[in-house]
């Protein structure tokens, strides 16, 4: 291997930088079912270290008012690029936040997850965003989402 | 000091150890509606890497042991160089753990939270400190468990 030269350009172990985002906008009665973002989106975009992995947190503030067993899950989706990208990270509630499902109405709860997302191509932008959706009733809030990513090794 | 082959990976010397405290011992019937401590304290100090971010991870087993909507909130608050100093970031619940407020009387539930922190000094020393409160103050309210674990993050 050779050896570095004045001149030579140096690039460091290369972390793109952590990233987050916050919406504090409350997303009250919530009916769909099927995985929706929200308005206002709770949204970023990052770059994909050399490692191609990251750590992503998903951090929601959610009550369910009714006394139905239903829950409200928060999770998050990331695309290639921008909001118009191919899927590459597809929302699941495993990877997200949910309310207890108990038959009780609740009060707002906090809590978070975090998991690993792999295979990214290095140094590419990625869009992120917060996904949310219910598994019945019309009477599911969300007071707070938040989404981090931090680049792996 | 050895020649750096070209394609080695530099690293700055800016990833400081990361940090983890915790606490089994249960604190029970809580009635302080304004956040504190407790006994033993959980917190760890950190030396903020170049980026000037850290990644907090909490966790805690708390009960509501009651059949009412009351609710117990644990999260920390950062300190600049130490607990003597000035408050960094102040408690903040949606970045820790709050319980459900269901009116049935509960186990204990084990949840956790992380959140980026970001605009800390590089190479300045940071406290972080574990704090709950209840948030009615009815004395109904119990925690088993406090952790907080800090680790330096691009």
């Amino acid at each position: 291997m050779a050896e570095i030269k004045a001149g030579d350009e140096i690039n460091t172990g290369w972390w793109p930088e952590s990233v987050r985002v916050v919406e504090n906008t409350d997303q009250n009665n919530i009916t769909s079912t099927a995985f929706t973002a929200g308005s206002p989106e709770c949204s970023t975009t990052f770059v994909a270290p050399l490692s191609g992995r990251v750590a992503v947190i998903v951090g929601a503030e959610m009550r369910n008012e009714d006394t139905g067993n239903n829950r409200v899950f928060v999770t998050f989706e990331i695309r290639l690029g921008s909001v118009a990208g191919a899927v590459v990270q597809a929302a699941v509630n495993a990877r997200g936040v949910s309310t207890t499902g108990d038959a009780q109405a609740s009060q707002f709860m906090t809590h978070g997850n975090m998991s690993m997302v792999e295979t990214l191509t290095p140094r590419a932008t990625y869009f992120i965003r917060a996904m949310h959706h219910v598994d019945a009733g019309t009477l599911n809030d969300i007071g707070h989402r938040r989404i981090c990513v931090v680049p792996l090794p | 000091m050895a020649v750096l082959p070209a394609g080695s990976n530099v690293y700055g010397a800016d990833f400081p150890p990361s940090q983890f405290d915790q606490d089994w011992t249960t604190i029970l019937n809580i009635t302080t509606t304004t956040y504190v401590a407790g006994t033993p304290e959980v917190a760890v100090s950190m030396t903020a890497p170049s980026s000037g971010k850290v990644l907090v991870c909490m966790g805690c087993g708390i009960r509501n042991n009651a059949a009412t909507t009351e609710r117990a909130i644990v999260t920390y608050q950062i300190f600049e160089d130490s607990l003597n100093g000035a408050v960094f970031s102040a408690p903040l619940d949606d970045r820790g753990v709050k319980s459900c407020g269901i009116a049935v009387s509960q186990e204990y539930q084990y949840h956790g939270n992380m959140d980026l922190i970001t605009g800390l000094t590089p190479g300045r020393s940071y406290y972080f400190q574990v704090v709950h409160l209840s948030l009615a103050g009815a004395g109904t309210v119990d925690i088993a468990s406090r952790n907080i674990m800090v680790i330096p993050v691009p």
